[in-house]
């Protein structure tokens, strides 16, 4: 019986060494490639530099939380009816997660809607959806941006001045807070005079035009608050060919490569910047925790910042200005 | 029903014991064992871990320096450039480091300034842009302050020139050249190179599957490189950069952030950076619970193992002593011939042999017993045998006194002739067995003697088969049965009696029979004749009951008497022996 018990263990430990040293061999980490999930970001038009810096940001949280990112949108920020389309294909396609920066507030309501009843979680970037089913939006405070920007006007034409807005989209939600915004900054300012309040959509050529037209029409102004990228650009452009940079104060909307160029030209004297990277990112971001059905904030304010030519490149303003490319 | 009573005897049994035992024993021997090579696993792969982690960044630091190393080399030899080239602006120098500035991907520019700013040759020949405010960059000012010494920048965005905004890190060293007309001028020489060497160099590191790698600035902490810049820059992503500053090389851990993870350090040479490579503890415990659920594994394989080894050693060790109950239980029901086969000398073995010896000698003693007993009847019967002849002698000397007294003497004769020669066959040389002829001619002179004694009340007649003849028979088995024939069915009778004595082979039985025509039995006595009902009537069925059990002894249960009679008409009584030819032991 002793001996048995001997032969015994010695056979498990002779059966036991093998098994261990095959452990040892083949006990490296296998990454276990789950499916992937996959999340669409529509945005308002995906040619613009704007949103570039959004598909950057994007791109890095795909990347951080391990889903496939497809990047699509309107090729004008006036388009509704592209994006509706878009979001209705990508619902049909069963997508996991949508995130959207509509160019309209109310007419991409319907398609939101429909999304949340296939039970995929819909994140809103930039422009808010008058939808209760909005699972998040990811965004800045416009009319306070709006204000801000007023506030940077007046301290750069010393509180007087006769003004124009040069304003993107009618109808864009966006675009009326930071309207509204400017105008009630300026409400006890009376020599904050804004004459005239234009749309110019998405072409900046067109805003160009636009404020050719304003500045034929109603002769010496001290002053333009072009409220985004597009029509920053088309207003510096312009200023730039007529001679008036520098003369006419130029407030501008966002951080676009163009944009920087004329701010550091001193053509731009200001520019409010949203953070298109971080709405890029929290919007994927947001979207992956909203799929794995955990709870997330109905609102992220992103921030803005007023920048100028003489902080521009501030280490801090650098890193929030400037995408880092290798 | 049965189950709950079979898995009663189940736990009960030796099998059981032992393969319960030997499981539970093997499986916590396992069990402890699985629990220190899990420990001692888990260290071992947090030290490699570490140790890996280490080697890897100290390859990256190694590398990483080489860079810097040729960097210097580029900066020196553009120095050279230009240092020996004399008056500026200058066509071959411009060529010169042309062919430098196109030879390698990673730089951006390539500049020189004077001390005010005022740029004198430069790389790429763009033109510069506006409120640079250059001479406010660091790269600048540390050039300045710090002349002939070559200094690198934290990344910053280069906006010198008009085109692209680059990420760049600067080189840069304040120079003094000689001008034309001999005055010594300071001037401040640039390169800024781009991320993507360095990027390149991160992105080999592999530390597992989440793990990187970023650099630091030694002196402030700032971030140098980082494969999620742009998610630091926008304060989405934060390195606990303040703990790795503490160290110059080495490894930590760190839960800043909210996940385990090791932290590895090497410093750069030359340049004042440090490599931070960052691994993520989760992978190790992916490892870790590999290693369980191997172990775990493991475990099961061995209690199956040791379930079936323990399962065969238990029947193989229990199965001789279940063997050994069943013959015992055999035993026990009377079966005595049984041997267990003895395969092994072991325990077991021993026991089966005593087991055997045991058995046979209890077979033995049953043998010697039924000997006795038997030998112990025999002698009883002879005894019954021998106290015939005194009863029958006494009434036959009677006889032969009477008829002596009557002067009958030819009668004497015949009768005392009859006497002698029927106790020379009854004693017959001490034999058992006789011949039928022998037993017949016993009886004839039986009965000639009897005949003469009741006054030929009766008279007889004695036949025989040839073949019957020479069988051995029992002796004096006739002489009582004839003896109640005159007794009881002769004497008692009126009328003259006839008994016919006759004897023959049924198949294959001898069968010896004695037929008279005196009263017969009455059928109630007559069945209780041959059993031990009869033992308590009157002495008259002693003769015919000894005949019928001496047969039985001798032969078996199929011999023996067998009667039949009826009232007024006579008895026959056969017996019944086995055919035993002349010569042949019974």
């Amino acid at each position: 019986m002793k001996r048995s018990i001997a032969t015994l263990s010695g056979i498990l430990t002779f059966l036991l060494i093998p098994l261990l040293v095959s452990c040892a061999r083949g006990g490296e980490i296998h990454p276990v490639p789950d499916q992937q999930k996959e999340v669409a970001l529509i945005v308002k038009n995906k040619e613009g530099e704007f949103w570039n810096t959004v598909k950057m940001g994007a791109e890095a949280a795909a990347k951080e939380f391990n889903v496939r990112l497809i990047f699509d949108g309107a090729t004008n920020e006036s388009d509704a009816d592209t994006q509706i389309e878009l979001v209705n294909k990508y619902v049909a396609y069963g997508t996991d997660g949508l995130i959207l920066a509509a160019n309209d507030y109310k007419k991409l309501a319907s398609s939101v809607d429909k999304a949340d009843k296939s039970g995929i979680p819909i994140v809103t970037i930039e422009s808010e959806v008058n939808s209760p089913k909005v699972t998040s939006f990811i965004g800045i405070d416009n009319y306070e941006a709006g204000r801000q920007a007023a506030m940077k006007m007046m301290e750069l034409t010393h509180y007087k001045g006769r003004f124009i807005i040069l304003n993107f989209v009618k109808g864009s939600r966006n675009a009326e807070q930071r309207e509204q915004g400017i105008r009630d900054e300026w409400a006890n300012a009376p020599d904050m005079q804004v004459l005239e309040s234009v749309y110019c959509s998405s072409d900046s050529s067109r805003c160009g035009e636009v404020t050719k037209e304003m500045l034929d029409k109603h002769g010496s102004i001290d002053g333009i608050l072009a409220l985004n990228a597009v029509a920053s650009i088309g207003a510096a452009e312009q200023l730039r060919n007529m001679q008036q940079d520098g003369v006419i104060k130029l407030v501008a909307f966002d951080n676009t490569p163009e944009e920087l160029e004329w701010l550091q030209e001193g053509v731009i004297q200001a520019t409010v910047i949203q953070n298109p990277f971080s709405m890029g990112y929290l919007g994927v971001k947001t979207a992956v925790e909203a799929m794995g059905k955990q709870s997330v904030a109905k609102k992220i304010d992103t921030g803005t910042k007023v920048i100028d030519a003489e902080n521009m490149f501030w280490s801090d303003n650098q890193k929030m200005l400037f995408p880092f490319v290798q | 029903m049965r189950g709950p009573k079979i898995r009663l005897y189940r736990f009960k049994s030796i099998q059981f014991l032992i393969a319960a035992s030997f499981t539970v024993m093997t499986v916590l021997v396992v069990f402890f064992v699985s629990i220190v090579l899990y420990n001692k696993f888990n260290r071992m792969s947090e030290n490699n871990t570490s140790l890996g982690n280490q080697q890897v960044i100290y390859q990256v630091a190694s590398n990483l320096e080489y860079y810097i190393r040729s960097m210097t080399a580029i900066f020196s030899s553009v120095e050279n450039q230009i240092k020996s080239s004399g008056e500026l602006p200058n066509d071959l120098l411009n060529e010169r480091l042309d062919t430098i500035f196109h030879t390698r991907e990673d730089l951006v520019t390539i500049a020189l300034f004077t001390e005010a700013g005022q740029r004198m040759t430069a790389l790429p020949s763009a033109d510069m842009r506006s409120n640079t405010h250059l001479t406010s960059q660091n790269w600048f000012r540390s050039a300045i302050e710090n002349p002939n010494h070559l200094s690198f920048s934290v990344p910053h965005v280069q906006n010198l020139f008009k085109g692209e905004y680059k990420w760049v890190v600067s080189m840069s060293k304040g120079i003094k050249l000689k001008t034309a007309n001999g005055e010594e001028i300071n001037a401040v020489l640039l390169v800024d190179a781009n991320f993507k060497l360095i990027d390149d160099l991160s992105r080999s590191v592999k530390l597992g599957q989440k793990g990187y790698a970023y650099i630091i600035d030694d002196s402030a902490g700032n971030i140098i490189y980082h494969p999620q810049q742009q998610l630091i820059y926008a304060g989405l992503k934060y390195e606990n950069v303040e703990q790795a500053l503490k160290y110059t090389f080495g490894s930590y851990f760190d839960d800043s952030t909210g996940v385990d993870r090791l932290i590895t350090i090497q410093t750069v040479n030359n340049v004042g950076w440090k490599i931070v490579g960052v691994s993520y503890m989760d992978e190790i415990v992916t490892t870790r619970k590999e290693i369980s659920t191997f172990l775990l594994w493991l475990l099961l394989a061995v209690m199956a193992f040791v379930l079936l080894i323990t399962l065969y050693m238990s029947a193989k060790i229990s199965q001789p002593i279940k063997r050994l109950e069943k013959s015992m239980q055999m035993v026990e029901r009377g079966n005595f011939d049984i041997h267990i086969p003895i395969r092994r000398d072991d325990e077991v073995g021993r026991l089966s042999r005593r087991f055997n010896l045991m058995v046979n000698r209890i077979r033995e003693l049953m043998k010697q017993n039924i000997h006795e007993q038997e030998a112990k009847r025999k002698s009883e019967l002879e005894v019954l045998q021998s106290q015939i002849h005194p009863h029958f002698l006494y009434n036959t000397l009677n006889s032969v006194v009477r008829l002596a007294g009557t002067g009958k003497n030819e009668d004497v004769i015949t009768m005392i002739t009859s006497l002698s020669r029927f106790f020379r066959i009854s004693l017959s040389k001490g034999e058992r067995f006789i011949s039928v002829a022998d037993e017949l001619e016993h009886i004839r002179n039986y009965l000639i003697i009897q005949k003469m004694r009741y006054k030929n009340k009766f008279e007889y007649a004695i036949e025989a088969e040839e073949e019957a003849l020479a069988c051995k028979t029992l002796k004096l088995v006739l002489q009582p049965l004839v003896e109640n024939s005159i007794y009881h069915g002769i004497e008692p009778s009126a009328e003259d009696g006839f008994i016919r004595i006759s004897a023959k082979v049924v198949d294959e039985k001898l069968c010896l029979q004695i037929k008279d025509n005196g009263l017969g039995i009455a059928p109630d006595k007559l069945r209780d004749l041959l059993t031990d009902l009869g033992r308590n009537g009157e002495g008259s069925g002693i003769g015919l009951r000894n005949v019928h059990e001496r047969i039985r002894l001798n032969y078996g249960e199929e011999y023996g008497l067998q009667i039949e009679s009826e009232r007024e008409e006579g008895t026959i009584v056969s017996v019944w022996l086995p055919c035993v030819q002349e010569g042949v032991e019974s």
